[in-house]
């Protein structure tokens, strides 16, 4: 028998077994994470590591009551026992739960698909792999001069993520994702004027052209000589009101963090109330409630090829599609699985996914953007007497229900009379979801993607994703200054 | 155990490497999550997890393979052997340390208590949801998640020992009207008034913060921090006392050495690994060199980063016992008390804040510490000694080095804090510092 149709047994055994038990719903999910990572220090090898998670994780609904369990023992011994457990706690808690849990009736899925390298990372040699790191701390020490890289942290992973799902209701999914990712950390300092530090994602599903495409040999120095150039010029933020361009990476952040988050309906519903919090959203907003104005279309899109937070059927074997999160500024469409579709009397729109074996199926994002706009940079800057561009942040945190929020910015320039001028440093912009939403004035049509590791759930989940957004121009606002005060 | 350590070594050996190690862990955990005031889901796990320690010529690799089988474990080393010819020979490469006589396993670390829950969750979860519904509040959220590990440890130098440990943790997020509280604790065990206790202290801060709301104006304010607070910044300070982010200068202490004065002289904090009634406590670390109590930081003064033997040796120094293979980490990070009552800490602000709550705590800078955090939860306002209202969801906006010296008091009493945004196993009072930045979106 091939490896696939003994999992397939396994999982077959798993969903009969808790059938069998009693159970109302069983789902079985076959989850390999296979990941390699080189981690250097200005050039340096910290360590090199691979890591194997592999094992089957199972959900069951149990008199309204849900049991998750998962074993990384592949054996039919283990797959009883690991359903049995998920089985018999769900069942001993039932008596304490007053509104039993449900499913919504979906088409499931019986599919097959895999994201294809077009530069197969493991056809790529170590030696070349490292020599990136190496020629990457040369070229960012060449960069600057008058101050000192304190550190550049690199770390490279790649990562195969094989899924075989199957459900009570039919599902069958298999998946094989490979992903490449590359997480830096700049750091440069000098000795009177402080230091400055900026981390850069580079995120998507496929092979090394994903990092050939980044461009890093390049763009990384780049950064490193703009830092530099803030550090010694740049000068306090101004602190009257003025008109402030938020660059996409920004945007983008916003978009995942103000509207990705909140419009996720497990949290509307307060199921994450202890962990990641609520939502400034209540379920009766949903169609009708307007927090912004017509520029604030947002938009979850799993489907877009190359992308970080890329899937065609999510944990539950539902179809993925593009979600109108916001529609010309009126809340529009919530994250759904399931279990939430059937509260809200909808249809899922494919939002389960569970980061690996050992873990639950949650409501995630997967690629947020803002819809981008009409003008070019040039347009979108060309009428502002006074402004700033602040056009990458370091620091960002935002509430639990998702309204106020701060983005400390770290490249940013004033705008005088349509303009980039000098640089600024340390500003802050702090502002409610609303006020942000309810503030363009115009985008830009460019529409670019930053990937992130999104964190949710107990135990905590990260999975991947993409931010994304134009740049945006907002109506006057008064900034902060980052820092001691 | 499944599988046989030594032989593992000595495959690793016989296929080329100078030296290795081996970390196995077996966990069986449960967790039970709350939200409108009843269980969400049951978690369950039972899992097996090698991580490898493999060394050649200074090159070092490190593997985790969860699904272990000495199949698997075979398999990697033979992959790892083809691999770390290309790699460099690692700047923070030490040897591994002689076997230590002394590093030997704790006993007493696991609670019958928290093997009853494993088998059955569900009378706890009945005690939190009476208590719950005892206080009057309108509905809860949270999560207790509990394990039973086995640890084991071998290596190359001939040094073999394993440990057994439990763990439990609860935390409680009540809400009434608009107000909200939170409480946690996490320790090897559990009293059922340590379930209680937690539920009514969340209830408390939940009726606290539903009570005359204000809007408050940001600028800087005495405050009080509660154990929860307080634990998740120990988790950036023992961070910033790590050996490794020392050397590679990621640390707001990486100017600073043995010696230097970096808080306030009321602080005392110590990396306890001997406290039989905390989580994070073993006998030997990840190298086989025995663990011990390491005071960090005594009356302000910095004493010692936490060490492996690499990160010792490159800042040359001894190890700490705190290995981590790369990375050192610490065990129980313990805050020796101070000798306030909390109502007089309370009595001794003229214009400040209470903060029961934080979360998303990230950095502007972590080389200067320059940080910010949102408060969640009870936010009490006050004012001449009095607790006069509650305001919403500010942010501190500040550096860790300035807390750390404006600490104006400590309490008496010590919690061990645990929750979503605690990782590490602590125990801390509640802290007063002076003069914290708040901010608020406009």
């Amino acid at each position: 028998m091939t490896e696939v149709s003994l999992i397939e047994d396994l999982l077959n055994l798993a969903v009969e077994t808790g059938l069998k038990l009693g159970a109302e719903y069983v789902e079985a999910r076959y989850h390999v994470n296979r990941s390699f990572n080189i981690t250097t220090r200005n050039g340096l090898l910290i360590s090199a590591s691979s890591r194997v998670s592999r094992g089957v994780g199972v959900r069951v609904l149990v008199n309204g009551s849900l049991g998750f369990a998962a074993t990384d023992k592949l054996d039919k011994e283990s797959i009883r026992e690991t359903i049995e457990k998920a089985y018999s706690s769900a069942k001993a808690l039932s008596k304490l739960i007053k509104v039993g849990y449900s499913f919504s009736r979906e088409r499931v899925g019986k599919a097959k698909y895999s994201v294809v390298q077009r530069k197969s990372f493991e056809n790529i040699s170590l030696e070349e792999k490292l020599d990136l790191h190496r020629e990457l701390t040369k070229r960012v020490a060449e960069s600057i001069k008058e101050t000192k890289l304190i550190s550049l942290l690199f770390n490279y992973s790649e990562n195969f993520e094989e899924k075989v799902i199957i459900n009570s209701d039919g599902a069958y999914v298999e998946s094989l994702i490979p992903r490449v990712a590359g997480f830096i950390n700049l750091a440069i300092a000098h000795p009177q004027m402080g230091s400055l530090q900026k981390t850069e994602f580079i995120g998507g599903s496929g092979g090394y052209e994903i990092i050939d495409e980044a461009n890093i040999l390049n763009n990384i120095p780049e950064l490193a000589a703009t830092m530099e150039k803030i550090l010694l010029k740049g000068k306090e933020p101004p602190k009257e009101p003025i008109d402030v361009v938020l660059g996409s990476e920004i945007v983008g952040l916003v978009m995942h963090e103000s509207v990705g988050h909140p419009l996720e309906a497990d949290r509307v519903l307060g199921r994450e109330a202890a962990q990641a919090g609520e939502s400034y959203v209540k379920p009766h907003m949903v169609g009708s409630e307007k927090i912004g104005n017509i520029h604030a279309t947002v938009i979850d899109d799993p489907t877009i090829p190359g992308s970080y937070g890329f899937f065609l059927y999510d944990d539950e074997g539902v179809a993925a599609r593009p979600k109108y999160l916001y529609r010309n500024g009126v809340i529009n469409e919530l994250l759904h699985n399931r279990y939430t579709a059937k509260i809200f009397g909808v249809r899922s729109n494919a939002s389960a996914r569970a980061m690996d074996y050992a873990s639950e199926p949650i409501i995630r994002m997967s690629n947020t953007y803002l819809e981008p706009g009409d003008r070019s940079f040039e347009e979108l800057i060309e009428d502002i007497k006074h402004g700033i561009f602040i056009k990458s942040y370091m620091e960002w945190n935002i509430d639990d229900i998702r309204w106020g929020q701060r983005y400390g910015g770290l490249e940013a320039y004033e705008i005088v009379n349509g303009e980039l001028k000098e640089y600024i440093r340390n500003p802050v912009v702090e502002f409610t979801t609303k006020t942000f939403f309810s503030n363009i004035i115009a985008k830009t049509k460019d529409l670019r993607f930053y990937a992130a590791t999104c964190g949710k759930g107990e135990p905590s989940q990260g999975v991947p994703v993409w931010l994304g957004g134009p740049d945006v121009r907002l109506s006057k606002m008064r900034l902060g200054v980052a820092g001691v005060y | 155990m499944s599988i046989n350590l030594s032989k593992i070594i000595s495959h690793a050996l016989s296929r080329g490497f100078d030296e290795a190690a081996v970390a196995y862990y077996k966990l069986d955990r449960v967790m039970i999550k709350f939200a409108n005031s009843q269980p969400s889901v049951s978690q369950s796990w039972i899992e097996y997890i090698a991580t490898l320690y493999l060394v050649k010529d200074k090159r070092i690799m490190v593997s985790v393979v969860e699904s272990v089988s000495e199949e698997e474990v075979v398999k990697k080393i033979n992959e790892a052997i083809n691999q770390v010819g290309s790699l460099e020979r690692s700047f923070i490469y030490a040897p591994l340390p002689e076997p230590d006589p002394n590093a030997k396993p704790l006993q007493n670390l696991v609670s019958s208590k928290v093997l009853d829950f494993l088998r059955d969750p569900s009378g706890v979860s009945e005690i939190i949801v009476n208590k719950a519904s005892e206080e009057r509040i309108e509905r809860f959220a949270g999560a207790i998640d509990s394990f039973l590990g086995e640890r084991c440890v071998a290596t190359s130098k001939n040094f073999e020992a394993c440990e057994k440990s439990t763990y439990f943790s609860f935390y409680i997020r009540a809400f009434l009207g608009e107000g909200s509280g939170h409480w946690g604790f996490g320790a090897s065990s559990y009293e059922t008034r340590d379930l209680e206790e937690t539920v009514s202290l969340a209830a408390h801060y939940a009726k606290e913060s539903s009570k005359n709301i204000k809007d408050i104006e940001p600028g800087v304010y005495d405050v009080i921090l509660s154990p929860l607070v307080v634990g998740n910044f120990l988790g950036y300070i023992s961070m910033a006392l790590n050996g490794l982010n020392k050397i590679t200068g990621m640390s707001f202490f990486a100017k600073n050495n043995p010696g230097d004065q970096v808080a306030s002289d009321k602080l005392t904090l110590v990396d306890d690994p001997f406290r039989n009634d905390m989580f994070g406590s073993a006998g030997f670390d990840d190298e086989g060199i025995s663990t011990r109590r390491n005071v960090l930081i005594e009356k302000g003064v910095l004493k010692t980063f936490i060490h492996n033997t690499k990160t010792a040796s490159v800042l040359g120094t001894s190890s700490t016992g705190n290995a981590g293979w790369i990375t050192p980490r610490p065990w129980n990070l313990v805050i020796v008390p101070g000798d306030m009552d909390e109502s007089e800490m309370i009595r001794g602000v003229r214009r400040g804040l209470l903060i029961n709550n934080n979360w998303y705590t990230r950095y502007q800078n972590a080389v200067e510490g320059i940080f910010s955090t949102v408060t969640r939860d009870a936010l009490l306002i006050i004012e001449n000694g009095e607790i006069k209202g509650s305001a919403k969801r500010m942010r501190i906006a500040d550096s860790f080095p300035r807390l750390l010296k404006n600490i104006a008091g400590l309490g008496k009493r010590v919690y061990k804090a645990k929750w979503w945004e605690i990782r590490e196993s602590i125990e801390t009072p509640y802290i007063y510092i002076r003069d914290v930045n708040i901010t608020k979106p406009f």
